[in-house]
């Protein structure tokens, strides 16, 4: 996904991503980063317990722990919101 | 979430995919306007016994219509482009929208909303110029008409071509209306989400 983002909603497209297992590669290439940046996310969402590095038949990769659903609910929760509180636009 | 939020999110990105391609549609027809009346003005045709002045005015009006027309169409454009994928999704999507999925949608067009925050006071301007440009063209027009004292067939070009050009600049300016309208609601819709940034961080930072 490209286009201006904020780190929450990174943050959040990592995680959706990753309710089930999926490589390093996967992730930065589905959410449109570069590996350094992907790697900053990737280990910020780990040291907090949100993803977690999993080897599978030595193929390792990341996946989104039990904790990562309270976030992953309050942020779909606060952006449906968005077109709940303000009016909308139409032609 | 609820079917209405769904439904107004449908509804907001199809209302603005079509001011989009009006917008664009509007460009195209303010470049070929512009074309023809520098053409007509330079020429002096089928006005001969018009005024020179009033020629000449009519034909700088034209040239700036062009240009705007010009700059219309490439910012329409590139507002498009960000745009197709989203509406490609939507389209496709069938049956009921998971949360998630919404939400990523969400994400996806507050995301080109940043990209075009710049773009979008440009188009508004533009679409705004461009319509008082073909009023004052379709004001000229008339003006010509009236003044011309041409009889028969001829008489009614002048006419014609006036309700042509206020028609289009009525249009470009309801598009204007509407593009601020679209950017007024967005603009309110990141105020929100820099509010919640504040929430989204300590539940991040509590772990």
């Amino acid at each position: 996904m490209a286009g201006r983002r904020t780190s929450y909603e990174i943050y959040w497209e990592i995680l959706v991503y990753c309710k089930t297992q999926k490589t390093f590669t996967g992730i930065i290439n589905r959410c449109d980063l570069n590996s350094k940046i992907g790697q900053e996310y990737i280990g910020f969402l780990c040291s907090k317990g949100y993803l977690a590095q999993v080897n599978d038949e030595g193929k390792s990769g990341y996946i989104a722990t039990e904790k990562a659903r309270e976030y992953i609910a309050l942020f779909t929760e606060l952006y449906e919101k968005l077109f709940d509180k303000i009016p909308g636009f139409r032609l | 979430m609820t079917d209405s939020t769904v439904s107004q999110f449908k509804d907001e990105l199809y209302s603005f995919f079509m001011l989009v391609l009006l917008n664009m549609a509007f460009g195209a027809l303010a470049m070929a306007f512009g074309i023809h009346y520098m053409v007509r003005a330079v020429l002096g045709m089928p006005l001969v016994q018009t005024d020179p002045a009033l020629r000449i005015l009519a034909g700088i009006i034209a040239l700036v219509g062009f240009g705007l027309g010009l700059m219309w169409i490439s910012t329409s454009a590139k507002v498009l482009k960000g745009m197709k994928g989203i509406w490609k999704d939507v389209r496709s999507h069938d049956g009921p929208v998971p949360d998630e999925t919404l939400a990523g949608w969400i994400v996806r067009m507050m995301a080109q909303y940043r990209e075009n925050k710049t773009i979008l006071p440009w188009m508004i301007t533009v679409s705004r110029l461009g319509g008082c440009v073909f009023v004052a063209l379709g004001i000229v027009s008339l003006l010509q008409g009236i003044t011309d004292g041409v009889t028969g067939i001829d008489a009614i070009f002048p006419f014609a071509a006036a309700a042509i050009n206020l028609a289009i600049g009525i249009a470009a300016i309801a598009i204007s209306l509407g593009f601020h309208r679209y950017s007024v609601a967005w603009d309110r819709r990141l105020d929100e989400v820099a509010k919640s940034e504040t929430i989204l961080e300590q539940t991040l930072e509590q772990r």
